[in-house]
């Protein structure tokens, strides 16, 4: 690795912010919604942050760690779940090869919940 | 990681109908709003859209996609995996064409769920003859009454 990890924080994840991403998902999961019948589903009481809204996070951070880069592979594994409530940390580190390895962990207990391969490059438009 | 996507032996796939999406900048704007991102500069959508884009913009809602591989989204489906190459930035103010089939489904046990369909969905976005995006996703689905 050639630099420091680069750790990024997101507090308090939003159960209301869910209802934004299935909407353009078009996702009817009702884990991401109800609180119920995430329960009913064994997620416990709290409604289950949509996969993609995780991969964003990690994203979002890469984007601000390679200013005019863009995505141009991402291979990425959901590990666990985040849920509504949860305050998670980012932390990501850039090989040699260019390319990034990021995972998102819930804070506290360090759970890693999405451990993602990301290879930045200029932006072609 | 970097694991390619098997298709799966005995399960014939099915090709969804074609869809589009429109990657309007006020959608950009809120997701990057809910989604703890700084806001746009210039008309570069947020790269999370090459998911979402391509979900969201099936010729049918996802749910109806798992259905018509025989499982359902009531029974509270996860992510896995997923695999997106990126040929180009996508661009708010542009609607693209998706393109998706479900290419596999594999029965497996599941510790948690008991039994377990993993279904495999390919997807691609494009604007007229050029391609963006293609994404590979494997999601798990539990077996109800399993």
């Amino acid at each position: 690795m050639n630099e420091q990890p680069i750790v990024w924080r997101v507090d308090d994840v939003s159960a209301e912010a869910m209802f934004s991403w299935v909407e353009a998902l078009r996702d009817v999961n009702p884990i991401h919604v109800d609180p119920q019948a995430a329960s009913a589903l064994g997620y416990g009481p709290r409604t289950v942050n949509p996969g993609p809204t995780n991969l964003a996070y990690v994203l979002t951070m890469l984007m601000a760690a390679a200013p005019g880069e863009y995505p141009a592979r991402i291979e990425a594994r959901f590990l666990g779940n985040v849920l509504s409530g949860d305050s998670l940390e980012v932390t990501c580190d850039r090989a040699d090869d260019g390319i990034f390895r990021a995972r998102l962990k819930i804070a506290g207990d360090g759970e890693i919940v999405l451990d993602a391969k990301v290879t930045m490059e200029p932006i072609e438009e | 990681m970097g694991e390619a996507i098997q298709h799966s032996a005995g399960f014939e796939p099915i090709n969804l109908p074609p869809g589009h999406f429109a990657l309007d900048a006020d959608l950009d704007d809120r997701l990057r709003r809910d989604g703890a991102a700084p806001p746009r500069e210039g008309d570069i959508a947020h790269p999370i859209f090459a998911f979402v884009g391509g979900i969201g913009g099936l010729g049918v809602p996802v749910g109806d996609a798992i259905a018509l591989a025989g499982c359902s989204i009531g029974a509270g489906p996860l992510l896995a995996s997923c695999d997106i190459s990126i040929y180009r930035a996508l661009k708010v103010g542009v609607t693209y064409q998706i393109a998706g089939r479900i290419a596999g489904k594999t029965r497996k046990p599941s510790r948690r769920f008991g039994a377990a369909d993993h279904l495999l969905l390919s997807v691609s976005i494009a604007e007229g003859d050029v391609r963006f995006v293609d994404l590979d996703l494997k999601m798990i689905v539990p077996v109800t009454g399993s």
